[in-house]
């Protein structure tokens, strides 16, 4: 009876282990596999946001760019929005982006870069009706305080 | 009562590790499955990235055996698909003296299963014909499925977008 015990106590122990290694090594990867997909999630809605402007809404437009951008991207965009307001003001430009596809082209815990098909319908003075544009889009993301963050966008030739 | 209570309780230990190694067997399973398709990610990557240069260039010159050497990225009812394409393509290619070669300057994994990756590619074609002066370029966006086969990863789907 003493053996049998033992026993049992030797192969709940083994389970005990098996369990928490296996359970851990699931969770860490399927926290990589979350990472990635907000990732992509975050450079969808920036890259949105990024050609979406337009003269009514222009500066909470330029806002949410601001907010979601860090680094020095985050301090290019803020030192050309004055710039960029004048602009879409006068030209009494209206763009509106979609996403057509994103892919992740590489990502850690703390970084990814993805890239964004996004097309844009953008008017203005000079195209009242709207001309399509086509995007190609790659951001580097970064992850501050649990928030991917945008610090790089490209527009790839 | 008691003798039954006490053999209840003699069951709830080994009750318990096989729970436990049922688990532990699931997770394991799991992760196997997460780590296959981060494999398929890179490797469809990489296959796609070649595939995408061979099947969108071609030249007058030796244009069947471009279309071969395509071909060979393909598998499945795509690879009729591409030789429709290209042998709707041949007589325009010819008389034209074209040559067109692909470059990819970016490529992104879209969705990933262990055997089935949609892949992003931004992919420049750069054109030469009797046409046109110099040389243009087009920026195209292309998606390319790619499945796992018995010779590797292949293009089983391209659509520019």
């Amino acid at each position: 009876m003493k053996r049998l015990q033992l026993l049992v106590f030797g192969v709940l122990a083994l389970a005990v282990a098996a369990a928490a290694w296996s359970g851990w090594r699931l969770y860490s990867r399927q926290a990589v596999e979350r990472d990635h997909a907000a990732a992509v999630a975050a450079a969808r809605q920036f890259t949105i946001d990024f050609v979406s402007i337009s003269a009514s809404t222009v500066d909470s437009d330029i806002q949410r760019v601001t907010s979601a951008a860090t680094g020095d991207f985050a301090g290019e965009y803020t030192r050309g929005k004055t710039q960029v307001r004048a602009a879409v003001v006068e030209n009494e430009v209206r763009s509106e982006g979609t996403v057509l596809r994103a892919g992740l082209v590489s990502g850690d815990a703390d970084s990814a870069v993805v890239l964004v098909a996004v097309d844009a319908n953008v008017k203005n003075v000079k195209a009242p009706q709207g001309r399509p544009a086509h995007y190609r889009i790659k951001v580097d993301l970064v992850k501050e305080e649990g928030r991917w963050l945008v610090s790089k966008l490209e527009f790839v030739g | 009562m008691a003798g039954l209570q006490a053999r209840v309780r003699g069951l709830i230990l080994p009750v318990l590790a096989m729970l436990l190694l049922l688990f532990a067997g699931l997770a394991m399973w799991q992760e196997h499955t997460s780590a296959a398709r981060a494999d398929a990610s890179r490797e469809s990557v990489a296959a796609a990235t070649a595939a995408a240069q061979a099947i969108f260039s071609y030249d007058h010159k030796g244009f069947d055996a471009a279309v071969r050497n395509g071909v060979s990225f393909t598998a499945g009812d795509f690879t009729r698909e591409y030789e429709q394409t290209t042998g709707a393509l041949r007589e325009a290619v010819m008389s034209e003296q074209a040559v067109v070669r692909a470059e990819v300057s970016a490529a992104g994994v879209i969705s990933a299963e262990a055997d089935r990756v949609e892949v992003l590619l931004y992919v420049n074609q750069f054109r030469k014909n009797v046409n046109i002066q110099g040389e243009k370029m087009d920026q195209n966006r292309v998606v390319l499925t790619m499945a796992r086969t018995n010779a590797g990863w292949k293009v089983v789907g391209a659509a520019a977008i």
